[in-house]
């Protein structure tokens, strides 16, 4: 394989998250799946990250149970924890930017190398429930996306969104996903 | 030019909202709701999570043709699915 001498962080590795309150993790190449995270509820969203200056990539899980754990895929217990506002409905992660949409409309932006806190907690711009979050490419940033067809544009350092627009078409449903690319 | 996916650069301005004209299917797709979808950021895999708590790996071709090349199973309806990423560089 070309990539095989980078350490796991080429596409070798799939995350999947299930209502099962588990996470599992599928190896592309020797086609083992083996559970790596836990939750006391629903896991809605799981993603990949490494921090800066490490070796290993790193799992983030956001759960119905209103928590987020992080996981190092060596142990079998979170090596953090962090309680959410609400019940989490998505994630997503670009370099150091974690953004996590729960439930009641919060959107919680974290910072990966200071994981344990909120960087910035704030509540979307749009009216009805947050359905998915994605961050820009570069990480400066995120795109809401929510039930009513409406998209928001978020930058981490702005107080305002700069955009808030309905998808051409003109229907009002719900966004499932949203992919930006600056 | 035409691509896998329609027209590109097309000068004309007509709707293209509901034309599936030149859209690809998937082989032996999910069997109920596809909940979340991912590609491979190396490779041309492609990864569903579905309501009927599979998970499917596709590989897909250049024309757009899949493959089915694993599929495993949670207990429930699965609900993310998400690759390791390429290492960015700083």
């Amino acid at each position: 394989m070309a990539f095989a001498n980078q350490p796991s962080q080429d596409g070798t590795k799939l995350v999947s998250a299930g209502a099962d309150k588990q996470a599992k993790i599928c190896d592309l190449s020797s086609l083992q799946t083996v559970q790596v995270a836990a939750h006391d509820n629903v896991v809605r969203s799981a993603r990949f990250f490494e921090l800066p200056n490490s070796n290993s990539p790193m799992l983030v899980t956001g759960s119905w149970d209103k928590t987020i754990k992080y996981w190092d895929l060596r142990s079998q217990a979170p090596v953090g924890s962090v309680t959410c506002q609400e019940r989490v409905y998505t994630m997503d992660v670009r370099n150091s930017l974690l953004v996590v949409g729960t439930a009641d409309r919060y959107i919680n932006v974290v910072n990966l190398q200071d994981p344990m806190k909120f960087y910035k907690t704030l509540q979307s711009p749009l009216k009805w429930q947050t359905r998915v979050v994605s961050c820009f490419t570069d990480a400066s940033g995120f795109a809401i996306g929510s039930i009513e067809g409406r998209c928001a544009m978020q930058y981490v350092e702005d107080k305002d969104s700069r955009y808030v627009g309905c998808f051409p078409g003109g229907s009002k449903s719900i966004i499932s996903n949203l992919h930006v690319q600056l | 030019m035409t691509t896998l996916f329609g027209t590109a650069a097309s000068s004309t301005t007509t709707n293209t909202v509901g034309d599936l004209k030149n859209d690809v299917a998937v082989t032996s797709p999910p069997e109920d709701t596809t909940s979340d979808l991912v590609f491979s950021p190396t490779a041309d895999i492609l990864a569903v999570s579905s309501w009927d708590k599979k998970v499917r790996i596709y590989q897909i071709a250049s024309n757009g043709a899949s493959e089915g090349k694993h599929v495993y199973e949670h207990d429930a309806p699965v609900m993310s699915v998400d690759f390791s990423k390429v290492r960015c560089l700083p």
